[in-house]
């Protein structure tokens, strides 16, 4: 919370006219007045508002500056004067500012959330040696389109002078012209602006109602992931970062399993065409994904070869860089075709459409919590099974079966999340994100030395003259499957505990009830 | 975080200047920095209009007893703040000494702003001392003003000296010439001559000049006042070299 130095201005001629005694007497002249531009930044999935900073672009007086404040400790403001706006934390230089943001932001790109115009007036507050010890903003955004303008007064606490911005403060809250706000003036702005902070997250977050229809709750959801499809679609679109497409395809994946594992509410015609088209959105997404996965994880390819070898792999780099660039391009070619068009628009007619006031798919007029208990039990229950026919000599494809299981499971497990005790499914995901960290990971390390070999062959199609790119690949492929046998060893362990007596009383307490048993 | 001394055994060199005005600069490009003014005088602190008075003393910041980030003051300059000098740091020696391991003290002191700074830079007092020492050995680089005189010429290789015996190998020095008065003809052969038994010299030369003497009245950073005078450029482009020494703050 604000610790209370941010006002909005009601009246600015009644602000105007108390200025001077709240100045400490004569006429407040403007240390500065300057007009310009101001862009609040945050990632697509507000990183920086979670974590309690407010990052800001400001362009006055011919100078940009970015500014990250702590909204907590305003004292501890970071600022760096920058020729273009950032979009990565990567590209500012070494410093506190880029360590701040480094965790918060990974690798999410800042984006402008709200630009504004921004005309600033700053008032210092001075003391008897003509130092300042608070700096007063009065500022005022307005948005040319909207016609619309926001007026703020902010004082900035300085450090060492606490005192004299409590003073100040407590001085303008027995002003009328103003009233306090009781949010950062970012989020304020925000809100005024018409964007809700922290409105988009990439956790599957429905809530439904335990007697719900099923068919209804089925609906509901399917909104909820169309919405994260759609919203991901322009940022992918633009490859503003890589989390996008991911978003996007894990929203793709979660409707196709919904449509799968769900179907006894679905008409059979319906569900068909539908899982046929967004099978067909999940392999289109894929090779642009991919190549995202390889240069993300690119610089720790680095780390797991010696110096001069690591040095050699960078020409893959180059051609991961701009073979990502032909696979955005198709795949944007793909999102702009009639065929997408087609599925968005009949998609969006199923959503519409009302449902029956009495269905006779099986199933549909069941209580969802009914459907939910039965179908994740179910799920549970193939894992395990599967799970326990593993052994250390089975086949690769074996552990690659139960990590599609698990990933069923995962799913419904997400969907009904609000059914459920909030503490209760959240460790019973938890426990099962334990076990397919480790499926996720061996498999991901075997389709990553397929990749990177056929990678090799296709560099030397291009060019056959990168032979010390190959050695260097072939050490990298030999890294790799070592450590695939490692995590290969991992299993067993992970899989007991997960299949564990306590963990299974657990999993039959929450969903093996009586209302689970079949239609 | 880059830990930088202003220092010199003669006084009257610009020590302050130097720290206030690299300060300036370090903050301007975006470096969260602090001043500490070692001096007793307290100049620095008057510079950048606080006043020269820590709470509760000086003593209990060395014996740890309060941490030094409580005593910060900010100045009028984003990113820039300062440690105000106080009358009862002209004990420093003696403080330090009633610490165990006074030496290692002070850099441990320094190292717990670790996490709010880029930039430390130091304002020491004209001495060679313990503090010196403790100082010498926490810094990453000195900064030395040089008045082309004979005495200035002396004070070097004093200073080289004491770093050769007390083995501060780790730390860089970088002397460069300060209040450079052209007309006389001294200082011209000074700063001719004295680079090429110094090549660690920089080819820059603060000048003697109104511009930094009126850092007393502006009580700013000529950097505020005057950017684009000759002290002003050759103040930025002193905090060029000392960036580039250091391989990038």
């Amino acid at each position: 919370m604000t610790p209370g130095y941010d006002f909005r201005i009601d009246n600015e001629s009644a602000l105007a006219a108390a200025l001077p005694e709240l100045l400490g007497g004569g006429t407040p002249i403007p240390h500065s007045t300057h007009t310009g531009s101001l862009d609040l930044l945050d990632s697509f999935d507000w990183r920086l508002y979670h974590a309690g900073l407010g990052l800001r672009v400001e362009r006055l007086g011919g100078v940009s500056t970015l500014l990250c404040r702590d909204v907590t400790n305003p004292e501890r403001t970071l600022t760096v004067n920058i020729d273009r706006s950032p979009h990565f934390w990567t590209e500012l230089p070494d410093g506190l500012l880029r360590r701040r943001l480094a965790r918060p932001l990974d690798i999410r790109a800042m984006i402008p959330r709200l630009t504004v115009n921004l005309r600033r007036s700053l008032y210092p507050l001075l003391d008897g040696e003509q130092k300042t010890v608070a700096r007063l903003y009065w500022e005022r955004l307005s948005q040319r389109r909207a016609r619309k303008t926001l007026s703020l007064l902010r004082i900035e606490p300085l450090r060492g002078y606490r005192k004299s911005a409590d003073a100040l403060a407590q001085r303008l809250k027995a002003l009328p012209a103003v009233t306090p706000l009781e949010c950062p003036w970012e989020v304020e702005a925000y809100r005024w602006a018409g964007l809700q902070p922290g409105d988009y997250e990439s956790r599957l977050n429905v809530a439904l109602q335990p007697q719900m229809r099923s068919d209804a709750a089925l609906r509901t959801l399917l909104e909820d992931l169309t919405r994260a499809l759609e919203l991901n679609a322009p940022g992918l679109r633009e490859a503003i970062d890589t989390e996008f497409l991911h978003d996007y395809r894990v929203a793709v994946r979660r409707i196709r399993s919904a449509l799968s594992q769900l179907k006894e509410l679905l008409p059979q015609r319906t569900r068909e065409r539908f899982r046929r088209e967004f099978a067909w959105l999940g392999e289109i997404t894929g090779p642009a994904r991919d190549l995202d996965v390889y240069l993300l994880n690119f610089d720790h390819y680095l780390s797991l070869l010696p110096a001069p070898l690591a040095a050699d792999l960078e020409p893959l780099r180059a051609f991961l860089c701009d073979r990502q660039q032909q696979a955005y391009r198709e795949l944007v070619a793909h999102l702009d075709s009639a065929r997408y068009r087609r599925l968005l628009s009949a998609w969006h007619r199923y959503l519409a459409t009302p449902l029956p006031a009495h269905s006779r798919l099986p199933g549909a007029m069941q209580p969802i919590i009914a459907v939910a208990d039965r179908r994740i039990w179910r799920a549970y229950r193939k894992v395990v099974k599967d799970g326990r026919k593993i052994h250390d000599d089975s086949a690769p494809q074996q552990l690659h079966q139960l990590r599609i299981r698990c990933k069923r499971l995962r799913y419904l497990l997400e969907f009904f999340r609000s059914l459920y005790p909030k503490r209760r499914i959240g460790a019973a995901i938890e426990g099962l994100k334990e076990l397919q960290d480790v499926l996720g990971r061996f498999q991901d390390l075997e389709v990553q030395q397929h990749a990177l070999h056929h990678f090799g062959e296709q560099m030397s199609l291009d060019d056959p003259a990168h032979n010390p790119t190959h050695r260097a690949l072939s050490a990298l492929i030999a890294k790799l499957q070592m450590q695939q046998h490692e995590t290969r060893g991992h299993f067993a362990a992970r899989f007991q505990r997960f299949a564990a007596a306590k963990q299974h009383k657990e999993f039959a307490a929450l969903f093996h009830t009586a209302t689970a048993s079949d239609p | 975080m880059k830990i930088l001394a202003s220092y010199n055994i003669k006084g009257g060199v610009g020590k302050t200047a130097t720290a206030v005005n690299l300060g300036y600069l370090a903050a301007l490009g975006g470096a969260r920095t602090l001043l500490w003014d070692l001096d007793p005088q307290g100049a620095c602190s008057f510079y950048l209009r606080i006043k020269p008075k820590i709470k509760g003393g000086g003593g209990k910041l060395i014996a740890g007893k309060v941490g030094l980030a409580e005593r910060i003051k900010a100045t009028d300059y984003p990113n820039l703040d300062l440690l105000p000098a106080d009358l009862s740091i002209r004990n420093f020696d003696l403080m330090l000494s009633e610490t165990k391991k006074p030496v290692r003290r002070f850099a441990k002191l320094l190292a717990a702003l670790e996490a709010e700074y880029d930039v430390i830079l130091l304002d020491c007092p004209p001495a060679l001392s313990l503090m010196t020492e403790a100082i010498f050995a926490a810094a990453d680089a000195a900064l030395i003003p040089l008045v082309p005189t004979t005495l200035s010429v002396r004070a070097l290789a004093q200073i080289l000296r004491f770093r050769e015996d007390h083995a501060f190998r780790d730390m860089q020095l970088i002397p460069f010439f300060s209040m450079v008065d052209r007309r006389k003809k001294l200082h011209r052969g000074i700063v001719e001559t004295l680079p090429q038994r110094q090549p660690a010299i920089p080819p820059i030369e603060i000048p003697y000049c109104s511009e930094v003497e009126r850092m007393g009245i502006e009580r700013a950073p000529v950097g505020a006042y005057a950017r684009h005078s000759r002290a002003g450029l050759a103040y930025a482009a002193l905090w060029e070299t000392v960036v580039a020494r250091l391989g990038g703050i």
